[in-house]
């Protein structure tokens, strides 16, 4: 057991139980006690906590499965938060322990107190050397995470910490992956000013280049004490960062200059790649080696070996199968070309490998056959070393020239990187052929008629096809100029028409529904649900004006007795593609039966 | 360096045949992990439309729905079943066209037919039944090329289930061209395939390529279309010059509203019917090279590009699927 016990009280000695002295239980998480809310950031509480047993402080950051993207997507979540735990880098913040429960997922991160922008508030615009120093930290991490197929998408000062010997740190890395769309879109609402244009403007993609426009940002940021983009008024703001409008102040360097220019690129593809900066005159200046990233060019095909401590410490994080893992490994072995899906084993592999510690510490968790929390209390710190120390992570450089897959990828940059832009080339005759436009044809074919001398001009007698007139109009909900009171009423008498179910509104949710209903067909399978869950709810658009709003709300196995009446057996012998659409389609069909009797 | 080459022609002209062989080999194999490394679900925007169709719809009211939202094939939900039942496309119009055009007699028939009807349709003039490969959306996008290279399909649905009854759930349908434009936007790699259309070996094979004129009768064309099992006819001059293009897409602007009078006009005529924002046909030569292409396709909506030499005559067709092929299988 845990030195920790030495501090028991001896008559509470029953081991893991027993709480400390003048320390309240239920202020405890695992092995950690809470000490102070830290703050409420985008994915849920941040509690700053201390391990009962090394005293190390760290930070728990709470997120509350509900907030989760998509119930379904849960297994995938927790997947990538584990995989998040692999990253090891002197200015990540790192992931020491992930805790789940039912109702949430805690993620024990390490602490580190002060913000980066804090310290640029205190003291204004920076000379460009100390700037740099910071700048050089905040790409290097950026390429790591970058090389693990990991994108930030939400840089912003909040993420952007400082330790004691003022090292950066960036919090929240891969996070933005696991939210919801929706919530993604609110957090990232908080300060747009570090959005990149094709971020703000929801394209279909935005991949390692938005990492690139903010750091940018923050570049800009730290050399002239001010935002380059900037305005109250939120579409006002989206516009500048749209067109890439921004200032760069005389007082600058050329260098630095020229690296925001790069860097600050409306067009993604024409924006600078992180690979490219770190080529960068301006950037290279005093970088410290170990900033450097490992060089990946020796090891394209190289075999990988089968460790068996890092396949231990590679089951026990990410729950993959020993014989899972060997399979992947013999299969890039045998032909590294032929990998696809398993991808992501091989990736999760390779990182821990270079994760020497976790793989250690699961190593020793096994044999000792502790209980986990002492192998996830953090690595003890790493003192009189001012900057992160060549001795903290210079054991891991070497060994990331291991090849994955990814890597093979920033290979191919590199030497784009002596490439120019050759997206328009003057001498490309690629072409749209002029005869083949519809009023050219038109005008073809009339004319070769009248060659032919037929009077019969079919040319004006075949219209072309419009589809602007047809266009659909599509509408949310349904809207009522009625009364509410009628409105409820309408909904309640249809709802008893379609035989369903619903529960008695409370005082607060007058304007509410909860309905099931029955929603089974003859092939189900065993306990498969068979009611669909719905609410409905009435919402004030403007005075006279109500929408009546229908939202899915689950499935639920009830089982019936023999005697319950059957209702709608024909209705519902077979399944829809979309349930939902096809229930509420039957419940608005059947509002406007009533509403035409009525 | 990028300083001193600022014209990117002088560039290319300065490289070595042997370094653009090699950069390409390098650009496609990218590409290829790249496609490895992504799922259909990173394809799909944040919010799409879909269009679902139950099999016991009418074919003409399904063709409507097509024409009013713009789209060329949709996925088939039969109710029965309660299951995924294939994709109609534009095969299953240019089948239900040669039917009608053996059996006139059969109007009243056709006029009613359902999509479920379209299988007896399928056996009675003997063609392909309605398409039914489709791949789960976490599946790489490379094994989603792979699936519809074996099959010739130019889209493929994807299927998932739902966690909780346990049934498909259509979740969109992926197209060659949307794979193409992803990659476009996305992979700079593309940037590296420099290499003249002319020297990748098999690529702009000597495909017998059917042609007609504007005076062919244009259900010669779609007869054409399924006995070639290709999406276009080119239409050319006397002197071999391309002047236009006859698509599978154009079937559905001929029959629209159950209409199939119009199977007696020429193939000129019948493109009268083309939609009025119809973009045009894209060409290129030999000269041109494939990230110019990939460059063409992440700005503009194409299918494909016809090959021509310097008089315009028609040499040969690069489509997508020989693109993917290329990117899937090439240079190896």
């Amino acid at each position: 057991m845990s030195e920790g016990e030495h501090h028991h009280h001896h008559h509470h000695h029953h081991g893991e139980k027993s709480a400390e002295p003048g320390v309240n239980p239920a202020n405890r998480i695992g092995k950690y006690q809470i000490l102070k809310t830290l703050g409420e950031g985008s994915f849920g509480k941040v509690k700053l906590a201390q391990h009962v047993v090394t005293n190390q402080k760290v930070a728990l950051k709470i997120i509350n499965r509900k907030t989760l993207a998509k119930s379904d997507m849960q297994g995938r979540v927790e997947r990538e938060i584990s995989y998040l735990r692999l990253l090891r880098h002197p200015h990540i913040i790192k992931l020491y322990d992930v805790i789940k429960s039912r109702d949430e997922i805690i993620m024990v991160i390490e602490f580190a107190g002060k913000e980066l922008f804090d310290y640029i508030v205190q003291r204004g615009k920076m000379p460009e050397d100390e700037a740099r120093r910071f700048f050089q930290q905040i790409i290097a991490a950026v390429e790591y995470c970058h090389r693990h197929k990991i994108v930030h998408r939400d840089l912003k000062p909040e993420n952007l910490l400082l330790d004691d010997q003022l090292n950066v740190k960036i919090a929240d890395f891969g996070l933005s992956n696991i939210m919801t769309d929706g919530n993604f879109l609110k957090t990232s609402c908080g300060s747009p000013n570090y959005a990149a244009p094709e971020v703000i403007s929801g394209k279909l993609y935005a991949g390692p280049e938005v990492d690139v426009w903010s750091s940018g940002v923050i570049l800009y940021v730290m050399l002239c004490g001010r935002l380059p983009f900037d305005d109250e008024f939120i579409p006002a703001l989206f516009k500048k960062i749209s067109n890439g409008v921004y200032t760069l102040p005389n007082y600058l360097s050329l260098g630095a200059k020229n690296l925001l220019t790069r860097m600050l690129v409306v067009n993604p593809l024409n924006r600078i790649t992180i690979h490219e900066i770190m080529e960068d005159d301006w950037f290279k200046k005093d970088m410290p080696d170990y900033l450097l990233p490992p060089d990946l060019s020796q090891s394209k095909h190289q075999k990988i070996e089968v460790n068996d401590d890092v396949m231990l410490a590679l089951s026990l994080t990410m729950g993959y199968d020993k014989d899972e893992i060997l399979n992947v490994i013999e299969k890039w072995n045998d032909d590294p070309n032929q990998q696809q899906q398993q991808n992501e084993i091989l990736d999760a592999y390779l990182l821990m490998k270079e994760n020497h510690s976790l793989v250690k510490d699961m190593k020793q968790n096994k044999i000792d056959k502790m209980e986990n929390f002492l192998s996830q209390s953090p690595p003890p710190y790493h003192s009189g070393s001012p900057s992160p120390s060549a001795a903290s992570f210079g054991n891991n450089a070497p060994q990331a020239t291991s090849s994955a897959p990814g890597v093979q990828q920033s290979l191919t940059y590199q030497t784009l990187a002596t490439v120019p832009d050759l997206s328009t080339l003057p001498n490309s005759t690629i072409a749209i052929l002029p005869s083949s436009l519809p009023s050219i044809h038109r005008a073809y074919m009339t004319e070769t008629q009248a060659q032919k001398g037929l009077t019969d001009d079919i040319a004006s007698r075949i219209p072309p096809v419009s589809n602007k007139k047809l266009k659909t109009r599509w509408h949310f909900g349904i809207r009522s100029r009625s009364y509410p009171l009628d409105v409820m009423g309408e909904i309640y008498r249809a709802l008893k028409n379609l035989g369903a179910e619903w529960a008695k509104p409370t005082e607060e949710e007058l304007w509410t529904i909860r309905v099931r209903w029955k929603y089974q067909s003859k092939d189900c399978h065993e306990n498969a649900p068979n009611l669909m869950k719905m609410q409905i709810q009435l919402f004030q658009l403007e005075p006279n004006n109500y929408l009546v709003d229908f939202k899915f709300d689950g499935w639920e196995l009830v089982v019936e007795s023999p005697a319950a009446p059957k209702q709608d057996v024909d209705e519902m012998s077979s399944f829809s593609a979309y349930p939902f659409l096809h229930m509420a389609t039957r419940l608005i069909m059947e509002l406007a039966v009533n509403s035409q009797n009525g | 360096m990028v300083e001193t080459l600022s014209n990117p022609n002088d560039f290319i002209l300065s490289l070595l045949p042997e370094q653009i062989a090699h950069d390409q080999k390098i650009g496609v194999k990218a590409i290829r992990l790249f496609l490895q490394s992504k799922t259909s679900y990173d394809v799909l925007p944040v919010s799409y439309r879909l269009i679902v169709l139950d099999t016991s719809l009418l074919v003409k009211k399904s063709l409507n729905i097509l024409l009013q939202n713009n789209i060329v094939s949709a996925p088939l939900w039969n109710l029965k079943t309660s299951r995924f039942a294939g994709l109609l496309t534009l095969s299953d119009f240019i089948n239900v066209i040669q039917y009608y055009f053996q059996f006139p007699e059969k109007f009243e028939f056709v006029d009613q037919l359902t999509l479920d009807g379209l299988r007896d349709i399928e056996k009675a003039i003997s063609v392909d039944q309605i398409e039914t490969v489709s791949i789960h959306p976490f599946k790489s996008l490379y094994e989603a090329c792979i699936k519809m290279l074996e099959s010739r399909a130019r889209r493929i649905p994807l299927i998932d289930e739902d966690e909780k009854t346990k049934r498909e759930i259509v979740v969109s349908v992926l197209t060659q061209y949307r794979i193409l434009k992803f990659v476009a936007l996305n992979c700079k790699e593309t940037k590296m395939l420099l290499k003249p259309i002319r020297d990748i070996s098999g690529f702009v094979s000597d495909k017998q390529l059917s042609t007609c004129t504007m005076s062919t009768p244009v259900i010669e064309v779609i007869h054409m279309l399924t006995e070639k099992q290709v999406a276009s006819i080119p239409i050319v001059d006397d002197a071999g010059k391309l002047i236009n293009v006859y698509e599978a897409v154009d079937v559905l602007a001929l029959v629209k509203g159950g209409m199939y009078t119009d199977l007696d006009l020429s193939v000129g005529d019948a493109l009268l019917r083309r939609p009025e924002d119809f973009e045009g046909v894209h060409t290129c030569t030999m000269n041109d090279r494939l990230s110019t292409i990939m460059d063409t396709i992440r700005k503009s909506r194409l299918h494909r590009l016809f090959v021509v030499d310097e008089e315009g005559k028609l040499v040969s067709v690069i489509t997508l699927s020989d693109i993917l092929k290329y990117i899937l299988l090439g240079e190896d």
